[in-house]
């Protein structure tokens, strides 16, 4: 703790130097040059490629698209070799004469499926050597859906805890672990829109059809400073903008749910549209049943996403997106349960010279869930809660030359949080509250001399709780319980309750690449976090049920800083290219929230007296060896870490483990996966998963006693001191692709999958129970989600 | 489309039996030692005059009842004042005559010597507790349940009563059937009037409380309803949480279970269990034969 406010003035400064560095130079650069701007898309449907790398052979140098397929390369007048990459596309090598600022588009066509080993160039887009991007996780989700899934299902976040640094505490886990983070610190944005809960089937499966993704990038630290919100990671989805070429569609029938989308475009290379949907059929294991108590119930989820793409001219186009998912749990006539996200966006992109290119969005996203009786119960009740945010965006990007870039942007957002409405028979409300928390932002990309690349920012945000609303004022002296409540404060509408202001909000981002030589470097990023909504949970894995609360009078935005050093190399084996990295990382964070024994997190006005700040802490190194071509593909992944979390609280039932750190319920020691496809012929592919992670840590008893006549209860010492049984899982897949029909359009193919092949029994967890029969025998008890193999089978089309 | 349908079908149900595998299973795990810590359980009522079990911990494998403490002094105190020294009736049991009176603050206090085998010399002793109120128990009675799934048509228990004005009455019932107490963690039952405060249960202003059913016929059943104090409760809550876990995601964390008792002695050092004291109303019914 105390070394930390030397490192935050250490970067301020080191910050400021290099802004200094930056401003100065570029605008001079940018004078003797012209510029050629446009945008790289796919040549079958017309969307943009992110990353894709538009280089000047003869110059050496290179710009990449934005998330939006826009480049802008700044060259002096002459005639230039121009060269267009992206993996997995044919290369586009062009002549231009440039005499004058042009736009000119590039169309790229995808390899055919079963390629030959190919070297990838220096430069082929996102290329993690020489980018500015540090602790980046991406996912090809061409490449994902040959990998063995979980009942076929092509799951985007499942895959991501394949990679280093991603986890989760087990099978059917909700959300996902970052470098030692917790679950509500990564910040799941799609199409700009904050999903709050990314998991379906209560964790089992994500809320991303992934027919209906783009791209996706997972930071986990080096982040750029247009993100904040959250701690530990940004996970940023875009959804397709639909094929504006020709109409088409995709789809599957799976074990556990179909999907479909369509595309197109209403009006050619003008206006098009991307809608998708799947519904999953779980019910159906129900209904299969014969028992009456099985067979009436009711479990599903379904999902809508929609885009629509319009190119109002050369330098305009307007995106609007949304998402609709929703999870139904019914128990017959009894209880039911629902729960989902929807969010929409709609974006403005304008090219307001070749080298400015300014965005303007408007966000809404929603969470909700209810549950309760029927309405014709006896007793009729219904809970419902709700997290609403409404969020402006606008950002300026600045091209001023193939070394330097600029981004300057402003987000606002506007919060409203219902934790709970009861309604029926029994009627009771908790008290809704509202903040706002607007952030600005200044980020650069730069290169220095040969060697040196930048990418370094600054974030500054804010958070305003407004009234109205009551809060409780506890005795100072005391710990903070209902007991202890000494008066209370009530605010009206719009009253500022409490603010964390934008000096107190600073956070720098900064990541440094040193190129060894063309294919190795050396990188070191630095960046502070700061979170000011919290998940309320502390069950296993967060639940459906639980809530987010803001900071504010009583509780106290989070605040992390991480530090990150890596070497990157890209090389050749057997002719093939292949990446490696080797990154180790240092996070801390302030304030994070840990709960009291035994806490009553449920309808909770003062939630404050049921949480303890703590202090976390995570470090570890992060391995990765991964082969994007060629007939064999794949990755091997290992993480050796460490997360803990300190809280020293100054009053009896303040203090978890004596005051001392003690691991996450989400640390694991050694996190080992292999990921390998190989595709024999145009019809076939095979993969193989194979995974090992330590077990996760549990608290055992350390004795019994007795209550009453018939109870006997477990006796605790030390919260997590024990793990529970190491994990690991062998999968298998095989695709077989059938030739098309000629003149056909119609493609299908087969997905045959083994999941968890050695059956082995894996625990969730272990607990200790009082035997069933025989109350004097206590034991423990392992839960293992999947008790054997499972087999799936899904049929793909496109059209 | 139809092979599609026919190999999906075939598919979902293999999956569907291979699923179902899904599974808890026992295992074996070394735990170490541990040293006994005192376990005082009491209570006192308006009705039924103070019965204290003096127990100790176990090592959680150990698969026998706990140790009693026999011999040890137990005494009842009073506003401050000792009112009854409490006799051993069988071994680890002791019992008084006093019953519960309203706004006194009783404790109780338990003394073992050196010669104790397990404990040595000690003392402990618990918080102060009072009665809480409670308008107890208006009607209970069985009645007959048809048409309304899931539930399966057959006689039940219906409760009815008021709970007084005022936030922050808490409740635990206790259910007998067929002179057996029903005493599993299931079966802890304890609810607050958080969100009622001040109904009246009795099917006009909120519907009775069903409790338990389908019976059998000639089924006798006695139920208890005590007032109990906010810490009692949370007590109750704590144990019914930490002894039905059942592994699964909604789970919380494993926690210490401290109640009201404290060693005079050594400050620090954990003592378990817990003194009540609450105000019960009993009521009974039987299911026609």
């Amino acid at each position: 703790m105390s070394n930390f406010a030397p490192m935050k003035n250490r970067c301020s400064v080191l910050l400021a130097t290099l802004l200094g560095i930056a401003l100065l130079p570029a605008p001079v650069e940018a004078q003797s040059k012209i510029t050629m701007s446009g945008t790289v898309r796919e040549a079958k449907t017309g969307e943009g490629i992110i990353g894709a790398a538009v280089s000047c052979e003869e110059l050496k140098v290179a710009a990449t698209t934005n998330p939006y397929g826009f480049y802008s390369l700044s060259l002096p007048p002459g005639t230039w070799t121009i060269r267009v990459q992206f993996i997995g596309f044919q290369e586009q090598k062009v002549k231009i004469s440039l005499n004058q600022s042009a736009a000119r588009d590039f169309d790229l066509v995808e390899e055919t499926v079963f390629v030959n080993e190919i070297v990838v160039t220096e430069s082929a887009g996102d290329n993690p050597v020489r980018n500015t991007e540090m602790s980046v996780a991406k996912l090809n989700i061409k490449e994902i859906k040959k990998i063995p899934q979980l009942l076929g299902e092509v799951d985007v976040i499942r895959t991501l805890t394949l990679l280093p640094g991603v986890s989760t505490v087990g099978e059917g886990a909700n959300g996902f672990n970052v470098r030692g983070g917790n679950v509500d610190q990564n910040l799941i944005l799609l199409d700009e829109a904050p999903v709050f809960n990314s998991s379906h089937l209560l964790g089992f499966f994500s809320v991303f059809n992934p027919d209906a993704v783009k791209d996706l990038k997972l930071f986990k630290g080096g982040t750029p400073a247009e993100y904040g919100g959250r701690l530990s990671s940004v996970l940023d989805v875009r959804q397709k903008e639909g094929n504006n070429r020709d109409f088409s569609g995709r789809g599957g029938l799976g074990l556990l749910s179909s999907r479909l989308l369509l595309e197109g475009p209403v009006v050619k290379d003008k206006l098009s549209y991307m809608v998708a949907g799947r519904r999953s059929y779980a019910d159906i294991f129900l209904a299969l049943s014969n028992d009456p108590t099985i067979n009436r119930n009711v479990l599903y989820f379904y999902d809508f996403n929609a885009k629509m793409n319009w190119k109002i001219d050369d330098k305009n186009s307007l995106f609007a997106s949304g998402y609709y998912g929703k999870d139904v749990f019914g128990i017959d006539d009894l209880f039911s349960i629902d729960w989902g996200n929807s969010t929409t966006t709609l974006r403005w992109n304008s090219i307001l010279t070749d080298k400015l290119f300014f965005h303007l969005t408007g966000i809404y996203s929603d969470y909700q869930y209810s549950l309760g009786t029927p309405p014709d119960d006896d007793f009729v009740f219904r809970w419902n809660s709700r997290i609403q945010n409404t969020i402006g965006n606008a950002s300026l990007r600045w091209y001023s030359s193939p070394r330097f870039e600029a981004e300057f942007g402003v987000h606002n957002t506007y919060y409203v949080f219902d934790p709970a409405e009861i309604t029926g028979d029994i009627s009771t409300v908790l008290e809704r509250q509202i903040a706002l928390e607007p952030a600005m932002y200044l980020s650069v990309q730069q290169k220095v001399g040969l060697r040196w690349n930048f990418e370094y920012g600054l974030r500054s945000s804010a958070f305003y709780r407004l009234g109205p609303g009551t809060e409780e004022l506890y005795n100072p002296g005391e710990a903070r319980e209902d007991t202890s409540i000494v008066g209370s404060v009530t605010y009206e509408s719009g009253e500022l309750i409490k603010g964390f202001n934008f000096l107190d909000g600073l956070e720098p981002r900064f990541t440094a690449t040193y190129l060894l030589d063309e294919n190795q470097s050396l990188k070191l990023s630095y960046q502070r976090m700061r979170q000011y909504i919290h998940l309320i949970s502390n069950t296993t894995s967060p639940t459906p049920v639980d809530i987010w609360r803001p900071s504010g009078l009583h509780i106290d935005p989070a605040t992390s800083n991480q530090v990150a050093a890596g070497w990157f190399r890209n090389f050749l084996w057997k002719k093939a290219a292949m990446e490696f990295s080797l990154e180790a990382f240092y996070k801390d964070s302030r304030n994070v929230l840990d709960y009291k024994y035994g806490a009553e997190l449920l309808f909770k006005e003062n939630i404050e007296t049921e949480l303890l700040p703590g202090y976390a802490r995570s470090y570890g190194l992060e391995f990765l060896l991964r082969k994007n071509s060629g007939k064999l593909t794949g990755w091997v992944a290992y993480t050796l870490s460490r997360s803990e979390i300190q809280v020293a609280g100054l009053y009896e039932g303040e203090t978890i483990n004596e005051g001392n750190f003690y691991p996450t319920n989400y640390d694991k020691t050694h996190d080992l996966t292999i990921v390998a496809t190989y595709t024999f012929s145009p019809k076939w592919d095979v993969g193989a998963i194979f995974s090992f992670q330590t077990g996760r840590p549990a608290t055992y008893p350390s004795a019994r006693a007795e209550f009453e006549t018939g109870i006997t209860y477990p006796v605790y010492n030390n919260r997590n001191q024990d793990r529970i049984p190491n994990y690991h899982r062998l999968d298998l897949s095989a695709n077989w692709t059938p030739n098309p029909k000629p003149n056909g359009r119609w493609e299908s193919s087969w997905s045959f999958g083994f999941y968890n092949v050695y059956g082995r029994r894996n625990a969730f967890s272990v607990f200790p129970r009082q035997n069933e029969d025989n109350p004097q025998i206590t034991e423990l008890v392992r839960l293992s989600v999947f008790g054997g193999m499972i087999p799936s089978v899904t049929y793909n089309f496109k059209f | 489309m139809k092979p599609i349908f026919s190999v999906m079908r075939w598919a979902l149900g293999l999956t569907g039996i291979l699923s179902l595998a899904n599974c808890t299973d026992v295992i074996q795990v070394d735990l170490p030692d541990s040293e006994p810590l005192v376990v005082v359980d009491g209570r006192m009522t308006d009705l039924d005059p103070v019965r204290v079990k003096v127990t100790t911990t176990a090592n959680y494998f150990s698969q026998t009842q706990t140790p009693r403490i026999q011999g040890a002094r137990v005494s009842l105190w009073a506003d401050g004042v000792e009112v009854e020294v409490l006799q051993e009736d069988s071994a680890g049991y002791y019992s008084g005559n006093t019953l519960a009176q309203e706004s006194v603050n009783y404790f109780v206090r338990v003394e073992t010597d050196e010669n104790d085998p397990l404990l040595g010399s000690g003392t402990w002793e618990s918080l102060s507790e009072r009665l809480p109120r409670s308008l107890g128990i208006d009607s209970f009675y069985v009645g007959y349940l048809e048409n309304d799934p899931p539930f399966v048509d057959g006689w039940y228990t219906y409760f009815e009563f008021r709970d007084p004005l005022g936030v922050g009455d808490k409740y635990r019932l206790r259910r007998t059937r067929n002179d057996s107490i029903l005493d599993s963690p299931f079966d802890l039952s304890i609810f607050q009037d958080d969100f009622w405060d001040g109904r009246v249960f009795d099917n006009v202003d909120l519907p009775a409380i069903r409790l338990d059913g389908p019976l059998d016929s000639g089924t006798t059943f006695e139920l208890e309803m005590a007032g109990i104090s906010e810490r009692y409760f949370e007590y109750i809550a704590l144990l019914r949480e930490q002894t039905t876990q059942v592994g699964g995601t909604f789970d919380p964390p494993p926690a210490p279970l401290q109640g009201n008792i404290r060693d005079r002695v050594a400050a620090g050092k954990l003592a378990l269990g817990y003194f009540s004291v609450q105000r019960v109303s009993r009521a009974n019914a039987a299911v026609p034969e």
